[in-house]
C-alpha cells in the first residue's frame, strides 16, 4: 500500500454539506487531476473576518475522477472527493501560528498566496505541526518577531546580521544563534531606550516637579514652527509600562536551548535544510 | 508557547516598537551609525538619557526652569534643530544666583565667522545670555553621546578625533574652569564624549592634549563609570 499523504484542503460551508454519518462529498472541476486517494489525510482551511483558520481533520474516503470537456474544448476533471470528520478543532486555530512550520511558506507580505488552490500537499510533520501545535518554536518565534517589526528595525537587523554571521543568508543551520541575536538586537535597538525613556521622563518630573510634563515630546518643527510627527513620551512610557514586561517573558520562551536529541527539532531542522533568511522575513 | 501566546508576543513587538502618537518607528535602530539614512531618523533617546542624568546631578545645586518655544510646549530636537524651535534649560546656581547658564538639547550652534556653518553637539552648555542664534562665543562646553552595540564595543579613533574639532571649532578649551557646579559628576567638567560602552583608555593623553574626556560604561544601572582624559 502506498504511504498516506496529507493535504489542506479549502472547503467553504463544509458544515452545512455534513451527512448525518459525518461525511460528505466536495465537488469541483480543474484541468489537474488530484493524486490523492482514500486513507489520506486533510486538514480543512477555513475563513472568516478575523482571518485563516484550520478547524477539522477529515479523512479521504473515496476520490472519483469524470474527464470531460470545458467549454474551450479543453479535457477537464469532474471530482468528486468524500470525506468523513475525524475530528473538529475544538478551538479553532488561527493560521498564523503554523506559518512557519510550513516549508513552502516564502511570501511572507501575502502568505495566504501559498494557499490559493482548493488543495495544498504538506508533509507528515507540517501535518503534525497544526494538528498537535507541534511547531518549529525557534523558527516561529525568530520569523514573526522580525516580520512584525517596522522595516526599519528589520532592515537593521539584516545588517547586524550580515556583519556578526552572513552564512544564514545562504543556508540556516542552527536556529538558536540567530535567535539569540535577535534578542541582542531588540535589546539594544528597543529594550534599553525603553528602560531610558522611562528613566528620563521620571528624572525630569523629579527635577521639575511643578510642571505639567503630559506634552514633553521629541519632534520636528519646521521653520514655520509647525511641528510634523511629534512623539509623546509620556504616552510611550505609559505603553513601555505596560507592555515591556510581557514582552521580555515571551521572547524568552524561545530560549530554551534543544539539542540533536529533541527528534522533533532535529527533523524541522532536517525539513528546512537547505533555507535561509531570505525564505523567512518579509522584504526589504 | 501557546498559539495565543505567540499572538501576545507579535502584539507586543508591535506596539513596542512604534511610537503610540506619531506611529513612528521607536528605537536606535541604525546599528551602523556611518550608514545613517537622511530619510529614516533614529530616536536619540540614549542622548536624552545622558541629557537627564546630568541635570539630575546638577538639580540639587540650582534651580532648572525649562524654556519653551512660544508655539511649540515642551518639543525637545528628533534631529539636529534650531534652537528657536525647541525647548532648553535655564540653570541658576541656588547658593548664588547671578551664576547661572543654559543647557542645551541637539541644537545647533554656528560660528560668528562662518554663516553657513553648523554644528550640534548632543548637549550644550551656553552662556545665560546666550540667544536663539548661539555661536562659539556663547558656547561653554560640549557633551556628545555615543550609544554603542555590543558589536562595536565602544569609542574608537573617528569619535575621539571628530569630537575633539568640534572643541575646536565651538572654542571649549576651557570647558574644564567653568564654574559649573555638580554634584557626583565632578569628573564631567570637561568636553565629554559618553558613551554606554568601552572608553579608549589608551588615549588619555590625547585627550588630556585636546581637552576631551571619554566617559565610559554610562549606561542605566552602571554606577562605576569609566573617565579617560
Amino acid at each position: 500500500m502506498d504511504s498516506v499523504r496529507y493535504w489542506i484542503f479549502k472547503i467553504p460551508d463544509w458544515q452545512q454539506s455534513l451527512g448525518e454519518n459525518r461525511e460528505f462529498t466536495f465537488s469541483f472541476t480543474q484541468k489537474r487531476r488530484f493524486s490523492g486517494s482514500r486513507y489520506d489525510f486533510s486538514i480543512v482551511l477555513d475563513s472568516d473576518a478575523s482571518g485563516f483558520y484550520f478547524s477539522a481533520i477529515f479523512v479521504i474516503e473515496d476520490v472519483k475522477l469524470l474527464p470531460t470537456t470545458d467549454n474551450e474544448g479543453n479535457i477537464v476533471y469532474n471530482h468528486d472527493v468524500n470525506f468523513r470528520v475525524l475530528e473538529r478543532f475544538q478551538k479553532l486555530k488561527p493560521i498564523d501560528y503554523y506559518l512557519y512550520s510550513i516549508k513552502r511558506v516564502r511570501n511572507w507580505e501575502r502568505p495566504m498566496n501559498h494557499f490559493k488552490l482548493k488543495y495544498t500537499e504538506i508533509n507528515q510533520l507540517e501535518f503534525e505541526a497544526i494538528t498537535e501545535d507541534k511547531v518549529f518554536l525557534e523558527r516561529t518565534i525568530l520569523g514573526g518577531v522580525v516580520n512584525q517589526l517596522p522595516s526599519e528595525h528589520r532592515e537593521s537587523f539584516m545588517q547586524l546580521l550580515m556583519i556578526e554571521m552572513p552564512s544564514v543568508f545562504f543556508e540556516i543551520k542552527d536556529y538558536k544563534p540567530v535567535y539569540d541575536l535577535l534578542k541582542r538586537y531588540l535589546e539594544y535597538a528597543i529594550v534599553n531606550p525603553s528602560k531610558m525613556l522611562v528613566y528620563s521622563y521620571s528624572a525630569m518630573k523629579g527635577i521639575l516637579p511643578n510642571q505639567n510634563l503630559d506634552d514633553l515630546s521629541f519632534g520636528e518643527v519646521d521653520d514655520n514652527f509647525q511641528v510634523s510627527s511629534k512623539s509623546n513620551i509620556r504616552g510611550q512610557v505609559k505603553l513601555i509600562n505596560n507592555h515591556l514586561s510581557g514582552f521580555l517573558e515571551l521572547l524568552e520562551m524561545g530560549g530554551n536551548a534543544r539539542t540533536q536529541e529533541d527528534k522533533l527539532f532535529k527533523d524541522f531542522n532536517n525539513l528546512f535544510n537547505g533555507t535561509n533568511m531570505a525564505h523567512l522575513i518579509k522584504k526589504i | 508557547m501557546t498559539p495565543a501566546e505567540f499572538k501576545n508576543l507579535l502584539n507586543k513587538t508591535e506596539l513596542l516598537s512604534k511610537w503610540e502618537s506619531s506611529g513612528k518607528c521607536f528605537g536606535h535602530f541604525q546599528v551602523l551609525e556611518k550608514l545613517g539614512s537622511k530619510t529614516k531618523v533614529r530616536d536619540r533617546i540614549y542622548e536624552f538619557y545622558c541629557l537627564l542624568r546630568i541635570l539630575e546631578d546638577l538639580a540639587p545645586n540650582y534651580n532648572v526652569e525649562m524654556v519653551n518655544n512660544p508655539k511649540n510646549d515642551q518639543v525637545f530636537p528628533q534631529a539636529p534643530g534650531k534652537k528657536e524651535n525647541y525647548s532648553y534649560f535655564k540653570l541658576r546656581l541656588k547658593s548664588k544666583l547671578d551664576s547661572e547658564f543654559q543647557i542645551c538639547f541637539g541644537t545647533k550652534i554656528g560660528r560668528s565667522d562662518l554663516p553657513d556653518d553648523f554644528f550640534t553637539p548632543d548637549i550644550s552648555f551656553q552662556t545665560a545670555s546666550a540667544t536663539n542664534h548661539p555661536n562659539e562665543l556663547d558656547a561653554l562646553l560640549i557633551f556628545d553621546a555615543k550609544y554603542k552595540s555590543n558589536s562595536q564595543g565602544g569609542l574608537d579613533n573617528q569619535d575621539l578625533r571628530a569630537f575633539m574639532q568640534w572643541v575646536r571649532i565651538l572654542e571649549v578649551e576651557n570647558a574644564s574652569i567653568q564654574p559649573i557646579v555638580f554634584a557626583d559628576f565632578k569628573d564631567l567638567l570637561s568636553n565629554c564624549l559618553i558613551t554606554n560602552g568601552k572608553a579608549l583608555v589608551d588615549k588619555d593623553a590625547f585627550c588630556k592634549k585636546y581637552f576631551i574626556r571619554q566617559i565610559g560604561n554610562f549606561d542605566l544601572d552602571v554606577t562605576a563609570r569609566v573617565v579617560v582624559g
